[in-house]
């Protein structure tokens, strides 16, 4: 049992020990990260990051001034819904009605996942029209040549 | 022509109306002359939608800038590719061309299957005739392709720039197509529903539509995604933009769809959940369609906006409404004839693949339309992009590509412990080789590891479901293993077809985790002869600076740069910008370097007078195997629908069987 129980316990292992360290929080941010969590103003929707209009432009020089002013990315994304809106952030903010956002698909996933798994595990109590029978996994190698065979005679009818 | 056109489109509303109400009435009232007449109807409904899209079309070519559509859309500059592709470039055209794509499938459906099922074909072209009459209502009334203006104009405004690509012939089409074709699944399911057969008839009939509307629903998003890398200049190739959205939707409902009738198929379970599925996925089509073509949502796509939003919410709401009180009151006879085995079965990894692609459905249709909700709540309109995307769907498709793995290893109604232990060690081993050596090459981010690891998982389950069949084949046959492969696959498509499929997922997502993880970008202003370093590459301007060439249609500015890595030139790469007709808008043509490896990625941003220009330079890490994974799916697809001559043939033989009746006669 133990040398099945090898591979994930060496997974766990490597999991532990890659888990990345906290990245320091003063560290001042790049234009890329903060242009990441911002919409481009040109009317095409994307992510400031990724595109390059005149407004785009304008937002990514106000960017750099803000950092090299030792402005925090969250001082910045807050400066941009101040002057644009809340619809300039590329997502809602985990606070307020904007939590909605996070929590929602987070949820219904959980209530289906629960739903589901009760649901089964009660159809799976239920009294089966046939007995359960131990079917091998997959398809079976010893249920192959067979299979293959019943193929075969079915050719030969054709 | 504009008014044969549009007096066709007026007739053929009229008739597809007449052919739904005469479908319905003549099967409840079974008068069979009624039924003859309905046929006839789908028939001159197909010719008069053929008529009006062929008047759409001579205009184009034409050049009759009289007509809205055809001066919005184009110009008499335009090749003759992208003058066809005029027709679905806005939304009236891209209606137009749904509602020919639905009448073309209804005259199918009704050659091929009117005697297979002839109490349920009525009904099903019922529906697919009132839906294809609330299409051509919307196109008569709200969105006339062939609507004349008072005054012709001597030249039109011209395709915009960024649809000149051959994606454009490609692209759209394949997504109308795969909406439009999901009507028919939905049209079974409804006749199935009206007439009370409720075994899985109506499944067996559409699998093959449902396959090709999955298919077409595939290509389109690739080559959607494939056109956002070669076209839009901006480095990547999913914005999770709502157009994009709209379309991943029901591609995702419609996967778990053709997963969960395979439960239905084989232990007659699941009967009210692949209804629900079914009236879901057509549901997102048509959402689809409206967001693509509505603009009621800010987006990449926005040259396609129009004025049909209202009326397309309120076919939503009517499928809805509709579809889900005949399901209710269908529901006692919907009852499963057989209960699950065990909670260790393909049948419950089934339901749990199903939740998860049902789960990421609802995340994305949620984020898009939150904008709208806070609106309507707050007042306050809230952006909603990529950020929120990639963090809410990356925890569920990475249980999904794990699932798919999983699926494969356990067998129908219930696995024992044993067998769970002896298919999970070589794919669970694989899992923790493939962690181990890219941890120990230097991939040290938990999340990218954990994420190879799975796709080693589930590459791994593949390649031993190919594997054991070959090596059956081998021992049964005595066929050699290159030939015990493709033997294999062809006696067995839809299994191998669908096995096949997903490793081009598993290909399609380790792309996706490698551009999306470890790109790497800088922009630089050079000067001739300057150069830029770029994770090891180094990107040199050439002396001649920009140069400048012109043909009939376009003029371009090309910059070419030469790529070197450790002073050894390794080649050169071209990045230009397009000006198309009289468009000042450019279009980018990106210079991409494309290896197993990674792309090499060079937008020729702007330039100065003095003979400067900004680049772009992106390093994209395994962007390839997107491609790759995405042609290995599109075989896979091609392959799982394939028509088999010997189940063809094999008809006869069933039907033979009621041989016993005529010997009980004799006896």
């Amino acid at each position: 049992m133990l040398r099945w129980m090898l591979p994930p316990a060496l997974l766990v292992a490597l999991i532990l020990a890659a888990w990345p360290p906290a990245v320091g929080a003063d560290e001042p941010p790049t234009v890329r990260e903060v242009a990441s969590e911002l919409i481009s103003q040109c009317g095409s929707g994307m992510v400031l990051a990724d595109h390059d209009c005149g407004i785009a432009r304008s937002m990514k020089d106000s960017i750099q001034v803000q950092i090299d002013a030792g402005n925090t990315k969250e001082e910045i994304l807050d400066y941009f819904a101040g002057a644009y809106g809340e619809g300039v952030l590329a997502s809602p903010r985990k606070s307020g009605f904007g939590l909605t956002a996070w929590v929602t698909p987070l949820v219904a996933v959980a209530v289906g996942a629960v739903a589901g798994a009760a649901f089964t595990w009660a159809w799976a109590k239920r009294p089966s029209a046939a007995p359960a029978a131990e079917v091998p996994a997959g398809p079976s190698e010893n249920l192959n040549p067979y299979k293959e065979r019943v193929d075969e005679d079915l050719g030969l009818i054709e | 022509m504009a008014d044969l056109g549009y007096a066709a489109i007026i007739a053929a509303f009229v008739i597809a109306i007449y052919a739904a109400v005469a479908a319905f009435v003549g099967a409840r009232a079974r008068i069979n002359e009624l039924w003859l007449s309905t046929r006839n109807a789908v028939f001159v409904v197909f010719g008069l939608v053929s008529v009006a899209s062929a008047a759409l079309v001579y205009s184009f070519f034409a050049r009759d800038f009289s007509i809205r559509y055809v001066a919005e859309h184009s110009s008499s500059d335009l090749p003759p590719l992208y003058t066809l592709a005029g027709w679905w470039a806005g939304q009236a055209g891209s209606l137009l061309f749904w509602a020919w794509i639905l009448s073309i499938a209804a005259v199918v459906i009704i050659l091929r299957s009117e005697k297979r099922a002839r109490e349920q074909v009525p009904y099903v072209t019922a529906v697919m005739m009132a839906v294809l009459a609330y299409f051509l209502g919307i196109i008569a009334f709200a969105a006339n392709p062939l609507e004349k203006m008072p005054l012709a104009l001597s030249e039109g405004t011209g395709l915009n720039p960024l649809l000149r690509t051959s994606d454009m012939i490609s692209h759209p089409t394949s997504l109308l197509l795969g909406y439009s074709l999901l009507t028919v699944p939905f049209a079974f399911a409804m006749a199935a529903l009206i007439t009370g057969r409720l075994d899985d008839w109506w499944i067996r009939s559409t699998r093959r539509w449902t396959l090709v509307a999955w298919f077409f629903l595939t290509m389109g998003n690739l080559l959607g995604m494939l056109w956002a890398y070669r076209v839009l200049g901006w480095g990547g190739y999913w914005a999770w933009d709502p157009v994009e959205n709209a379309s991943f939707m029901p591609w995702l409902t419609a996967t778990a769809y053709l997963h969960s009738v395979m439960i239905q198929q084989r232990r007659g379970m699941l009967k009210v959940w692949n209804m629900v599925l079914i009236i879901i996925t057509f549901s997102l089509s048509l959402f689809g369609t409206l967001v693509v073509r509505s603009g009621i949502l800010s987006s990449v796509h926005s040259f396609a906006a129009g004025a049909s939003g209202p009326l397309f919410l309120v076919l939503i709401f009517i499928v809805l409404v509709g579809s889900l009180w005949l399901l209710w009151a269908r529901l006692p006879h919907l009852r499963s004839e057989h209960a699950l085995d065990s909670m260790v079965s393909r049948e419950a990894t089934f339901l749990g693949n199903n939740l998860l692609l049902v789960g990421a459905a609802f995340a994305i249709f949620w984020g898009t339309i939150f904008p709208i909700v806070s609106e309507a709540v707050r007042g306050v309109k809230v952006g909603v992009g990529t950020p929120f995307y990639q963090q809410i769907t990356a925890p569920i498709f990475l249980g999904l590509i794990v699932l798919m793995g999983v699926c494969a290893l356990i067998g129908w109604r219930k696995a024992s412990v044993d067998n769970l232990l002896r298919n999970f060690l070589f794919p669970l081993a694989m899992a923790v080789g493939a962690a181990v050596v890219l941890y120990v090459l230097g991939l040290h981010s938990i999340y990218a590891v954990g994420a190879f690891a799975a796709l080693a998982f589930a590459a791994a389950t593949i390649l031993l479901e190919f594997y054991r069949g070959v090596r059956a084949r081998h021992r049964g046959h005595g066929d050699n293993y290159l030939i015990a492969l493709p033997r294999l696959v062809w006696r067995h498509k839809p299994r191998y077809g669908g096995y096949i499929v997903h490793l081009g997922i598993v290909l399609l997502a380790m792309g996706i985790i490698g551009s999306q993880g470890f790109s790497t970008n800088k922009e630089a202003t050079l000067a001739p002869g300057e150069s830029m370093e770029v994770r090891g590459y180094t990107l040199t301007f050439n002396d001649e600076g920009l140069t400048e060439t012109s043909n009939a249609n376009s003029t371009k500015v090309t910059a070419t740069l030469d790529v070197s890595s450790g002073g050894e030139h390794l080649r050169f790469i071209d990045a230009s910008k397009r000006f198309e007709g009289r468009s000042e808008e450019p279009v980018t043509d990106a210079g991409i370097w494309t290896r197993p490896q990674e792309d090499l990625f060079v937008i020729l941003g702007g330039w100065t007078e003095d003979g400067k220009a900004t680049f772009k330079v992106f390093v994209n890490p395994l962007v390839m195997w997107i491609w790759v994974g995405g042609a290995v799916i599109v075989a896979g697809s091609l392959i799982a629908f394939w028509p088999d001559a010997r189940a063809e043939q094999r008809v006869p033989v069933r039907r033979l069987q009621p041989i016993g009746e005529v010997e009980a006669s004799h006896a």
